[in-house]
């Protein structure tokens, strides 16, 4: 860097003037509203009614409710189910498509197109797919005489249904990533590895997935924040139900914030998933940095 | 060279601040305009002749959607220095309804007149949310039905309309009853017991005319409307003094395992508290035999079942008879902006001749006692109207009091929460009973 | 990759397979919209409808005012890429290329505002909405949502690879450095212009959340507000409403077609480094 054209001031301006207009957005939009949330955890708030200052019992109470364990394992199950499998199938898809074989582009399209569907859809559609009576999956099975399922109405069965769903969506998109991952790898890292006298797995282990580690640990961190705030399918499909079989945290937030009207308990609620998804965040951010 | 780099950016911020002052400008003509759906009503921003309210509300069925049309046009034309802005939504069971409007309101937004349901009004009145239109009712008072007013009614002021008001009864799939050889009931003492009520819908099920037996049009919002089977058994849901639970009585606790057993027998999965089965659709494609349903649901039925013939019967009987206090009143949020002109709204949709046009159309049961009949409702067969008619006197008072308490809707929240564990989770009649019981001491005894 | 002629024939057999699997919601959306509604409903369930009743389509348009809605969102979608793209590229290349005090700091906020799951910001959203004067206006749909955080990662991404000999160049030069950002940076980074565009429109184009925040007037319902409201009608049955769904969706589809390689680019770009 040259000395003489970073003393003048317009340079030093410059970079805030230019992140103005989003920080302000963000500021007025999201970290405003995360601050007044935090602020109404402390009350005891319903929507229509006065709010009155309850220090930590919301938080106590929290801890207390059996309805908030419940809909933190399933937002665990639901996470544990759709991300090492999104990945991998990603992976694996992305593999396979790594290679000059007819249609490449039509493939590539076909197993992304789902992932620019919008959430709104993709809920409607498989919630028909899996209606008891109508849908598409309960006529396969009784062509081949199995009583229907009640696919989304089962206990054990809906939250899997869910993820099924889920999967649809995001194989694509770990799919696209790893793909241009994997392209990235040089020609000469496999060249040696095979001087070397390595197998197919092993190139694998010591070439691919190495080189692939800054993918894999920016897929992991999307897909995880993604999972746990996951809402919109839940709500479109199951509504958290059967029971709460299917109620993962945002949804419960979303119920006692709109359906039970209780503001400062589900501002709680709230804080508490924005707190652990941050540190969740920073500590797979670290790990990724650290194995360099 | 700082002072063109600055003049530069005041440019891009300038030109920013003018695209949104254009867009905003865009914004405000087209907001209050609706495009293609046959009205033309324009904004009443610019516009100093015309006052604009806002008009929320939801229709179940066709005849009350198209009433609701009629009467906005009639009022309209009444009053050519109003306009009504009408969003008519979906109903509460199938959306948040609810929850858009308690935002809009705690948000200072509120739209000006809005449909409720006589289980909900209370919560609204009473956290101080609606406008007080007892002077609405200065000479008129007699002529509403009683139970009703009390409804909309909250520390001796009036808060709402009652606009109408409905039953529920047993619609029945008449190819399958012919088929079994059943006649339902057209008497109204002759109205099925609870074993023969269960009885029919299994047989349904065993002749392998249908899936399910029964269908039923509850869902959270409206788990109210299992309450019926209790008074049906001599349960209820309070003490005689409104002040606890009432559900850990043996009757109460047979109603339950009646409704569990119901459901786990002879209903879809789906159609729980919380199931995102469409119980209509049930009724209306022949998969379950019968549906309790209201009034209002003729029309439907008349359109949509093609493939099917069918006819209402009496709700079923136990101990006594009982049906559900249904329907909706119309009130006002307390910051609407346009507050003389929305009472006038609600003030004609009270006018007995107003009010007979909705129920004809829409079938319901009139919020007054005084309209002259005959009533011409437009349906095919007058005599099921008649039926329902005779139903909503099976309405017990304790139920009518129940629901219309203020802190009903908690108190219609925790019946969910019961009912859905007692569905989908197998939960016990008496631990169901005891979990419900707790909560609603809490809330009657006032939390 | 050289490889055997039947393994890529497996291969290939693969992924069809997989692919069939995976193309089975969309038939299945488009055979139902196709159908009679009784024959959505009915006993007998097939694939193929018995009548192909492209007529629903336009029963469904009459349902409800889609048109209408596709034009609000087209409003929403366009002017908010012009605006998004724009300063998401300003505020990118301010993070990559510019060491400032509280680069770090202003960074990290960016990257937590998306552990903010908008639900419990819904309501002082609204509140927020409601002092501005923006609620059911275009602006209100527009501008609150130009700042995405995705953007501008893939924008301060994108931008790191802009030689700074360039940018030194031109400040020698004696270039203003807004004008260093649209005379320079600007026209060599149209690869990543492209693909915000594109990921603009889509978040713009599916939003569900701000819409139903900012929006309770009905002409001015987006469509996926429509879509999701058009459900709980009592005159919509499946049939019309996978007609709806169908609908929704073909904008979106024709342009990821259209531009598929910018979409996998950009998703690319952004999961390349940390």
């Amino acid at each position: 860097m040259s000395g003489h054209w970073y003393q003048k001031r317009s340079i030093k301006i410059a970079p805030y003037l230019f992140i103005a207009p989003n920080m302000i957005l963000f500021l007025t939009f999201m970290i405003i509203p995360i601050f007044f949330t935090f602020y109404i955890s402390f009350f005891d708030w319903e929507i229509l009614g006065g709010a009155q200052f309850k220090g930590f019992g919301n938080y106590a109470e929290m801890f207390a409710d059996d309805v908030f364990w419940i809909s933190l394992w399933n937002t665990v199950y639901y996470t544990i189910g759709t991300v090492p499998l999104s990945m991998v199938l990603g992976l694996a898809g992305a593999i396979l498509l790594n290679r000059k074989i007819p249609l490449r582009a039509f493939f590539r399209g076909v197993f992304f197109a789902p992932v620019v569907v919008s959430l709104v859809a993709t809920g409607l559609i498989w919630a028909w797919l899996y209606n008891p009576n109508f849908g598409l999956f309960n006529h396969l099975l009784s062509m081949v005489g199995i009583e229907p399922i009640g696919w989304l109405t089962s206990k054990t069965l809906a939250m899997p249904a869910v993820i099924i769903t889920t999967l649809w969506v995001r194989i694509g998109y770990c799919l696209v990533i790893y793909l241009a991952g994997l392209q990235a790898i040089p020609e000469s890292l496999y060249e040696a590895a095979v001087i070397d006298g390595a197998n197919s797995w092993q190139k694998f282990w010591y070439v691919t997935l190495p080189m692939l580690k800054p993918t894999t640990v920016f897929v992991l961190v999307i897909s995880v924040i993604y999972g746990f705030m996951v809402f919109d399918l839940v709500y479109t499909m199951t509504n958290g139900g059967p029971g709460h079989a299917t109620t993962v945290l945002v949804q419960y937030i979303f119920r006692k914030a709109f359906v039970e009207g209780e503001m400062g308990y589900a501002s709680a609620l709230g804080t508490f998933l924005f707190i652990i998804m941050m540190i969740f965040t920073l500590i797979q951010l670290k790990l990724g940095r650290e194995r360099s | 060279m700082a002072g063109s780099f600055v003049r530069k950016m005041m440019t891009g911020v300038v030109t920013f601040a003018m695209a949104g002052a254009l867009l905003a400008g865009c914004a405000q003509e087209r907001s209050g305009g609706t495009p293609s759906s046959g009205s033309t009503n324009q904004s009443a921003g610019a516009n100093k002749e015309k006052e604009t309210i806002e008009f929320v509300y939801w229709a179940g069925a066709g005849g009350e959607e198209e009433a609701f049309r009629d009467l906005v046009a009639k009022f309209e034309a009444e009053h050519p220095d109003i306009k009504v802005n009408a969003q008519q939504v979906p109903s509460p069971s199938s959306s948040d309804y609810y929850t858009k409007i308690q935002t809009r309101i705690a948000g200072n937004d509120a739209p000006d007149v809005f449909r409720i349901q006589y289980q909900k009004i209370g919560e609204f009145a009473s956290k101080k949310a609606l406008l007080d239109v007892t002077d609405l009712f200065a000479e008129d008072k007699e002529n509403f039905n009683q139970s009703l007013l009390t409804a909309v009614s909250f520390e001796d002021k009036i808060y709402g309309l009652p606009h109408h008001t409905d039953t529920l009864a047993v619609f029945y799939n008449k190819t399958y009853m012919d088929q079994l050889g059943v006649e339902p009931p057209s008497k109204l003492e002759d109205a099925w017991t609870w074993g023969e009520f269960l009885e029919v819908a299994k047989m349904i099920q065993d002749k392998g005319l249908a899936q399910y037996g029964l269908a039923f049009n509850w869902k959270e919002s409206s788990a109210y409307r299992s309450l019926p089977f209790f008074f049906q058994n001599g349960a209820s849901l309070a003490t005689d003094d409104f002040t606890k639970g009432n559900v850990e009585t043996e009757e109460a606790i047979q109603t339950l395992a009646f409704l569990q057993n119901m459901f786990q027998t002879v209903m879809s999965p789906g159609n729980s508290m919380k199931g995102t089965e469409d119980f209509n659709l049930l009724f209306t494609s022949g998969t379950a035999g019968m549906l309790i349903n209201g009034n209002w649901m003729i029309p439907r039925w008349e359109q949509e079942m093609a493939d099917y013939e069918w006819g209402v019967t009496y709700m079923p009987q136990n101990k006594s008879m009982a049906s559900d206090m249904g329907g909706n009143a119309l009130a006002i949020p307390k910051n609407s902006k346009h507050a003389e002109a929305a009472k006038k709204f609600l003030a004609f949709m009270g006018e007995p001749e107003n009010m007979k046009l909705f129920v004809e159309k829409g079938l319901f049961l009139p919020g007054r006692t005084d309209i002259e009949g005959p009533f011409e409702y437009n349906v095919k067969d007058p005599a099921m109207m008649d039926l329902f008619i005779e139903q909503s006197t099976t309405v017990p008072e304790k139920l009518a009091q129940t629901v219309t308490m203020s802190e009903f809707s908690k108190a219609n929240q925790a019946l969910a929460e019961a009912l859905e564990m007692l569905f989908t989770q197998g939960v016990t009649p008496e631990d169901a009973a005891k979990t419900l019981n707790a909560k609603l001491d809490e809330i009657f005894g006032g939390k | 990759m050289k490889a055997a002629p039947y393994k890529t024939g497996f291969i290939f057999i693969l992924l069809a397979a997989a692919a069939a699997v995976f193309l089975i919601p969309f038939v299945w959306m488009l055979s139902t919209a196709l159908k009679t509604p009784a024959e959505a409903v009915g006993r007998d369930i097939h694939i193929i409808p018995k009548q192909w009743m492209w007529s629903n389509f336009t029963d469904a348009l009459n349902a409800a005012p889609f048109m209408g809605y596709v034009a609000n969102t087209l409003i929403v979608a366009v002017f908010a890429v012009v605006l998004t793209v724009f300063i998401n590229c300003l505020a990118g290349y301010a993070f990559a290329k510019y060491d400032f005090k509280g680069r770090e700091l202003c960074f990290a906020m960016v990257l937590s505002t998306l552990m903010i799951p908008t639900q419990i910001v819904m309501v002082p959203n609204f509140y927020i909405l409601k002092e501005l004067g923006w609620l059911n206006t275009y602006v209100g749909l527009i501008v609150p949502r130009a700042a995405e955080a995705f953007g501008l990662f893939l924008a301060r991404q994108y931008m790191t690879n802009i030689p700074n000999e360039l940018l030194e160049a031109a400040r020698i030069d004696g270039s203003g450095e807004f004008s260093i950002f649209t005379k320079i940076v600007l026209p060599n980074v149209k690869p990543l212009i492209a693909v915000l565009v594109i990921f603009t429109f889509m978040w713009r184009w599916n939003d569900l959340i701000w819409p139903l925040i900012a929006i309770s007037e009905k002409s001015m319902y987006t469509v996926q507000l429509g879509l999701a409201m058009a459900k709980g009608e009592h005159f919509i049955d499946w049939t019309t409403l996978m007609c709806l769904t169908l609908l929704s969706i073909i904008p979106i589809l024709i342009v990821f077609l259209l531009f598929q390689r910018y979409f996998v680019q950009g998703m690319t770009t952004s999961g390349m480094k940390e």
